[in-house]
């Protein structure tokens, strides 16, 4: 029996227009259009584009609970087999919303569900975790590469067959750790790595590590006896009761929070909702992590000319890069606005 | 923070994990206390733990202050 598929596009994807319709409205229409005919194509006979969904990127973003509701509503009625969103390549706003609700669709549905997009794109950034996400080049140009990967592993979820690394079927890692049984020990495997890499040779390493871009250092401050100083946080310093909600790990927000009149952090008014740490010392003595005595002192005595009255923080366990790219350029603007001189950045 | 350089502000990261800061990029990197508590040492009395928190935030000042061409680790 054919297998039922129904299918998430954006507007541009859909026929509709550019940019200019990204406003258009959430339209359900039966049979398949645009990508969805390719991923029919490359499956074979035994699939069905039920239906293809198509809506204006600003319009998910501006409207996406209504959306999913909706989108969860055709599912549980036509029952299909597999619901697809995509590929998105680097398009932020239909990235999301690609994740979003294939988020939604796996844990309300069950059903399987997969999408594609540029491995920096948000959506992946915020997803990758939760759902198979082909890779894809950042632009459509790839659409020939990443179509057929979508639909090879989305036959395998949905017949059920073993699903093999990211890197074997094309999708972003996940973040699991499949133990598997090498021919010879670590130690050999090691050594051999070192010898090829000694001699110049190609190796494959066992654990990727990331190169992080490296930075022209900032000029120094000249005066610091006038300088206005700012403290800026990974480690999770918050106001008691963490009013904006920032995660433990995995952080998707910042927040700022005044220094006005506070001369020093008081247990009981601020606590460390940073996971990677344990933030007892933290809790009994917030200075301890944000030295706000300190700073206030130095103030006091001379030795710098204030301490910025606003302080940033976010939780740096596991918050992708991409993200904290993002926190750190909106809090440099900010900085920047307000002519701050210098930033300390307590790092756990 | 590189955002933060990469603007021209002079930044200090203190931390306890310098060789992830160095490995990272950022240019001033101050050692501080211990992961949980990274500018302080809680082994120390209270009054004693204030002065030696004041000396760690005068290092990571005076680093603000210190002209550098690559990753530099900066002591109290």
């Amino acid at each position: 029996m054919a297998k039922k598929v129904i299918y998430y596009i954006n507007q541009f994807f859909g026929g509709i227009g550019g940019e200019e319709a990204a406003s258009a409205p959430l339209r359900i229409e039966t049979g398949m259009i645009g990508p969805a005919a390719g991923f029919a194509r490359f499956w074979g006979e035994d699939c069905v584009i039920s239906h293809t969904i198509i809506c204006g990127d600003n319009y998910y973003n501006e409207n996406s609970s209504d959306i999913k509701k909706a989108i969860a509503e055709l599912v549980q009625q036509e029952k299909p087999d597999l619901f697809v969103a995509g590929p998105a390549f680097n398009a932020g706003r239909y990235g999301y919303a690609c994740a979003d609700i294939c988020h939604m669709i796996q844990d309300s549905c069950q059903i399987p569900v997969i999408t594609g997009m540029y491995r920096e794109n948000p959506g992946a950034a915020m997803y990758k975790r939760d759902l198979y996400i082909i890779e894809t080049s950042n632009n459509a140009t790839g659409m020939r590469e990443a179509v057929p990967r979508m639909t090879a592993l989305a036959k395998k979820l949905v017949y059920g067959r073993p699903v093999l690394s990211a890197a074997a079927e094309g999708y972003i890692p996940r973040g699991f750790r499949l133990n598997e049984v090498a021919d010879e020990p670590a130690a050999v495997r090691a050594v051999e790595m070192l010898k090829k890499k000694l001699a110049g040779e190609a190796f494959v390493t066992e654990v990727k590590v990331e190169k992080y871009e490296q930075i022209a250092p900032a000029p120094p401050i000249h005066d610091l006896s006038h300088a206005t100083i700012a403290l800026v946080t990974e480690a999770g310093v918050v106001p008691m009761g963490n009013p904006d909600r920032i995660k433990h790990a995995n952080a998707d927000n910042w927040a700022k929070y005044s220094l006005s009149g506070v001369y020093d952090l008081k247990e009981g008014d601020y606590e460390g909702v940073h996971g990677g740490f344990d933030a007892s010392w933290c809790n009994a003595d917030p200075d301890r992590v944000l030295p706000v005595d300190a700073l206030r002192y130095f103030e006091k005595e001379g030795y710098i000319g204030k301490l910025y009255e606003t302080y940033y923080v976010t939780v740096g366990n596991g918050t992708s890069i991409a993200d904290c790219t993002r926190f750190g350029k909106e809090i440099a603007g900010e900085l920047q606005d307000a002519k701050v001189d210098g930033v300390l950045v307590p790092s756990s | 923070m590189k955002e933060i350089e990469r603007i021209g502000i002079p930044a200090v990261c203190i931390t306890a994990m310098s060789s992830i800061a160095e490995a990272v990029g950022n240019s001033r990197i101050q050692i501080g206390g211990r992961i949980p508590y990274m500018c302080s040492d809680v082994s120390l009395p209270p009054d004693r733990e204030a002065e030696y928190r004041r000396r760690l935030i005068k290092s990571a000042l005076n680093a603000l202050c210190t002209e550098v061409t690559k990753p530099t680790i900066f002591t109290p």
